[in-house]
């Protein structure tokens, strides 16, 4: 999610980049800059907002102490660690289908076949 | 600050994760000396690319074995691992960090100590348990601007492709048997190294690059005979420093005894190039390399013989001359010269015509063939 805010940003710093290189009033637009202004113009705040929130919720943050580690090393915390790795990997999300990674929130026992062979298989 | 006993571990084809900050600590319970703290990937991973997780980070974490667990990390069959920045391995007996197979894992701004830099222990060579700060066994790896400082090998490779840039090793080890990079594979590339009292290893070279690296304190490059085969070597434009501590001083040396070599001798060198060095030290630390330039003065018979074994790190049996070139020329006096050189012997001599006592002679010889001209 923050990829596509960033990707959004970067396209403004591009256009305001490219506005800095305009020729002054009077002169003609170039139609890169045009494009950009007409991409800037259908940019929708409330839609990247509801993205970022989707991406909070998918991906969260675990603290350790939650799960009833002791984050003073006085005790043994493994029993705390394994219950946080068993939420984490509920949670996980998949990758790529091509390397036979897991769906969305999936439980994985074993390795699922790859549905296809990589693209930049070596 | 967490104490665990066993490891916590990522199974195969799991990815998307980032594990931050904070310290992870071997309890003196720790149940299997043969785990590490934390283990990502599995063996078992049967895709084309032989990696079965992706996009998984280790920031910002003390990673402490406690000299009961194997070491920090072990990651396998993964591609796409980031361990770093500013992740400090310690307490490890095997390895702070392992790479089994896998692609392009990058660790970065870290550092790795199985005992601390104060700490004697790191200068016990049966303490320090064989380890390694980094070992991989695996392709395309990178390792970026970290530091060794206690272990017995700093960084070992046992797989091809891998960069190692910006790493410092001052281990310590070589006075003890440890060594400061140890690769027992071709095709990998050791950019901006530094050799810190250390030896960077080289198990029968081919495709391997050393350059713009610094050797200090008796640092030197050493080629172990395996197979006995040298195809691509090239290194170029290192500084090598103060090798108080080394017999004969010489910076590139060849060891048939090594841990690695399989008793045999070199059988061919090919396209070994030392380049741009400087050296600077006592006066017994000196340069070797397979093509050396040489200059001498001619005696009354008007004749010169170079002797080139002392400044080559091969023997004449193992890589004898391929080619030389000379000039010769007199002060004040028109003379031809000619040359003959014995292959083996590692020796070329110049006659000048007429004979001519003084004569200026300077010959290169290169002792490794040479499979394109460029």
């Amino acid at each position: 999610m923050l990829s596509l805010t960033s990707r959004l940003e970067s396209e403004t710093d591009r256009a305001i980049f490219h506005e800095s290189l305009l020729p002054r009033a009077g002169k003609a637009m170039p139609a890169q800059i045009e494009r950009y202004r007409r991409v800037m113009a259908g940019w929708k705040p409330s839609a990247t907002a509801s993205v970022a929130a989707a991406g909070a919720s998918e991906s969260p943050v675990l603290f350790p102490s939650a799960y009833g580690a002791d984050p003073t090393g006085k005790q043994d915390s493994t029993a705390a660690f394994q219950d946080l790795m068993q939420d984490l990997l509920s949670r996980n999300a998949g990758v790529s289908p091509w390397l036979g990674f897991a769906r969305a929130g999936a439980k994985l026992t074993a390795a699922a076949a790859p549905s296809a062979a990589p693209p930049d298989a070596r | 600050m967490y104490l665990i006993s066993s490891s916590i571990v990522i199974p195969p084809n799991y990815g998307n994760a980032q594990f931050i900050h904070g310290t992870l600590r071997a309890s003196a319970s720790w149940s299997d000396p043969s785990r590490f703290l934390v283990e990502l990937g599995s063996s078992d991973c049967h895709n084309s690319q032989a990696s079965c997780n992706m996009n998984v980070a280790f920031t910002g974490i003390l990673f402490d074995g406690s000299h009961v667990a194997a070491g920090s990390l072990l990651v396998t069959a993964t591609m796409g691992t980031v361990v770093g920045p500013m992740t400090y391995h310690t307490g490890f007996v095997v390895a702070g960090v392992q790479l089994d197979g896998g692609h392009e894992t990058m660790i970065t701004q870290s550092w790795f100590c199985e005992y601390f830099w104060g700490d004697k222990r790191k200068e016990n060579a049966t303490l320090l348990h064989g380890s390694s700060g980094v070992l991989i066994d695996g392709n395309d790896h990178f390792m970026l601007d970290s530091i060794v400082a206690g272990a017995a090998n700093g960084v070992v490779l046992h797989g091809a492709a891998n960069l190692l840039q910006g790493v410092h090793t001052w281990n310590d080890a070589t006075a003890h048997g440890g060594r400061g990079i140890v690769s027992t594979a071709g095709q990998n590339r050791f950019i901006g190294v530094y050799l810190d009292f250390t030896d960077l290893t080289v198990v029968d070279p081919t495709s391997t690059v050393v350059a713009d690296s610094f050797f200090l304190g008796g640092g030197r490059i050493e080629l172990v005979p395996k197979t006995g085969t040298v195809h691509g070597f090239d290194v170029r434009d290192c500084e090598f420093q103060d090798a108080y501590n080394i017999p004969g001083g010489a910076i590139i040396i060849t060891n048939r005894t090594a841990p690695w070599a399989s008793g045999k001798a070199f059988q061919s060198v090919t396209d070994a190039t030392v380049d741009g060095t400087t050296v600077q030290s006592v006066p017994a630390f000196q340069p070797l390399a397979p093509k050396v330039t040489l200059t001498a003065v001619t005696d009354a018979t008007g004749s010169a013989t170079l002797a080139f074994a002392p400044h080559m790190p091969f023997t004449g049996q193992e890589a004898p001359i391929q080619s030389v070139q000379f000039s010769v020329a007199s002060n004040g006096a028109w003379v031809t010269g000619e040359a003959q050189f014995d292959a083996a012997a590692l020796t070329v001599t110049v006659r000048t015509t007429p004979a001519t006592a003084g004569a200026a002679v300077t010959v290169t010889a290169d002792q490794s063939k040479r499979s394109v001209n460029l």
